[in-house]
């Protein structure tokens, strides 16, 4: 197979100065709160974890994509419009894996650590799964193989598409040009992705392109009477690495073993995060709807 | 790794919040989790946690994590007990660990939580 460099690797010093430069632009604009050092060194920690699991887990990835290319309809050469073509169709990929990946628990078990940091800065980006190939995230990208596109081409564009996302995950930009925040996934955006208000749950999947939020229905703008409020629904309120890695596996080999049918199984490992049969605990729609109810009730 | 992480404490970036008054208490629940209607608040002396009570025998805990809060909310009552003038409310979560706070009044208040409030 014909090898292509991997942008994240290539990427990884330029992520270490910017981390350096929003920290010191954070100092001097006396927001210091934008950082915790304790976050920081988990954030770090787990982007370390994530490299190691992608470095073990990675080959049989390449080994499923290559199979699947074996019975590809087409054979698309590297030519130059096969290029944004491939990275386009990969950034939907994306779009519906990470949309999946907030609304089915089995999927949200391997995402969860990227949203586990109650602090929105560079840092914060590295926080990447561990346990994607236990979820079987790479599945999302198959069609991509399967329409024909060469497995290196894909790998590379979906290499681009995560070293993109570094930048937006910081509050030192505010809004970028109208043009820009028309077609890309942006600083503001992405605020609302990790946002856990009402307002924001479950909203703006984007990757690269914001486009496919507005298409299908889930883009939501960043307010600015609505602060985000970053993390998880029920924070962690722990900096322990292995815990922010694994903690909703853990919980969904909880909900598991005290499960009494196979409806209760399946609506822990599939339903959307926080389902449970009797209701009793809150999903992003029910925390949704009970604050329309809120907003409603006020004049 | 640690290198970036010792840049930011150096910088100064970060450090535990405080809550000056029972009203902050409030704000920074209600950011967390917006449902509950705190009827009652207890600040810690120090302003590094609190212990919030609402009409339908519910607690919060809150509590700093790192440069930020994070809270829970339980149903009374709750193994509550005092030590050394602290009162120590375990949120039953071994990775969440307990709410820790100072008060004149925490035997009397620890007391309540074992009961129903
Ligand atoms: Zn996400
Ligand atoms: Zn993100």
């Amino acid at each position: 197979m014909d090898k292509l460099p991997d942008p994240v690797q290539l990427a990884v010093p330029a992520f270490v100065l910017l981390v350096l430069a929003e920290m010191t632009y954070a100092r001097w604009k006396r927001a210091g709160h934008r950082y915790c050092p304790r976050d920081t060194l988990t954030s770090l920690l787990l982007g370390f974890g994530s490299s190691i699991a992608g470095a073990v887990f990675g080959g049989a990835v390449v080994g499923s994509a290559a199979w699947v290319s074996g019975f590809g309809l087409l054979d698309i050469p590297y030519a130059w419009w096969a290029w944004p073509l491939c990275f386009i169709l990969d950034d939907l990929a994306y779009y519906w894996f990470h949309r999946t990946a907030h609304r089915v628990r089995w999927f949200w078990a391997s995402h969860a650590i990227h949203h586990s940091s109650q602090h929105y800065n560079l840092s914060t980006a590295l926080r990447q799964t561990w346990t994607g190939f236990l979820s079987a995230s790479f599945v999302f990208r198959l069609p991509l193989f399967f329409v024909g596109f060469p497995v290196p081409m894909v790998l590379f564009c979906a290499g681009l598409n995560l070293v993109y996302q570094f930048w937006i995950h910081t509050e030192a930009v505010g809004r970028m040009p109208a043009w820009f925040e028309a077609v890309f996934n942006t600083p503001s955006h992405h605020r609302v992705h990790h946002a856990t208000n009402a307002r924001y749950l479950d909203r703006n999947y984007a990757g690269v392109l914001i486009v496919w939020d507005r298409l299908f229905g889930t883009y939501e703008p960043e307010v600015d009477k609505d602060r985000p409020r970053y993390g998880l629904v029920r924070d962690l309120g722990s900096f322990n690495v292995i815990w922010a890695a694994l903690h909703e596996w853990v919980g969904i080999a909880r909900d598991l073993w005290a499960a009494r049918s196979w409806r209760e199984r399946l609506g822990y490992a599939f339903g959307p995060p926080g389902w449970s049969p009797d209701g009793s605990r809150e999903t992003s729609e029910i925390i949704r709807r009970q604050w329309q109810a809120q907003q409603a009730d006020q004049p | 790794m640690l290198a970036l992480a010792g840049i930011a404490r150096w910088l100064g970036l970060g450090g535990a919040p405080t809550l000056a008054d029972e009203g902050e208490a409030r704000d920074a629940l209600r950011h967390i989790v917006p449902s509950f209607v705190p009827r009652e608040t207890w600040l810690d002396t120090r302003g590094c946690s609190a212990l919030l009570l609402d009409d339908a025998g519910r607690v919060a805990l809150l509590r700093a994590h790192g440069a930020r809060w994070a809270a829970r909310v339980l149903p009374l009552p709750l193994d509550a007990r005092v030590e050394d003038g602290r009162l120590l409310v375990p949120s039953g979560e071994r990775m969440f660990g307990r709410l820790e706070l100072e008060h004149e009044c925490a035997a009397e208040l620890a007391a309540r939580l074992r009961s129903d409030g």
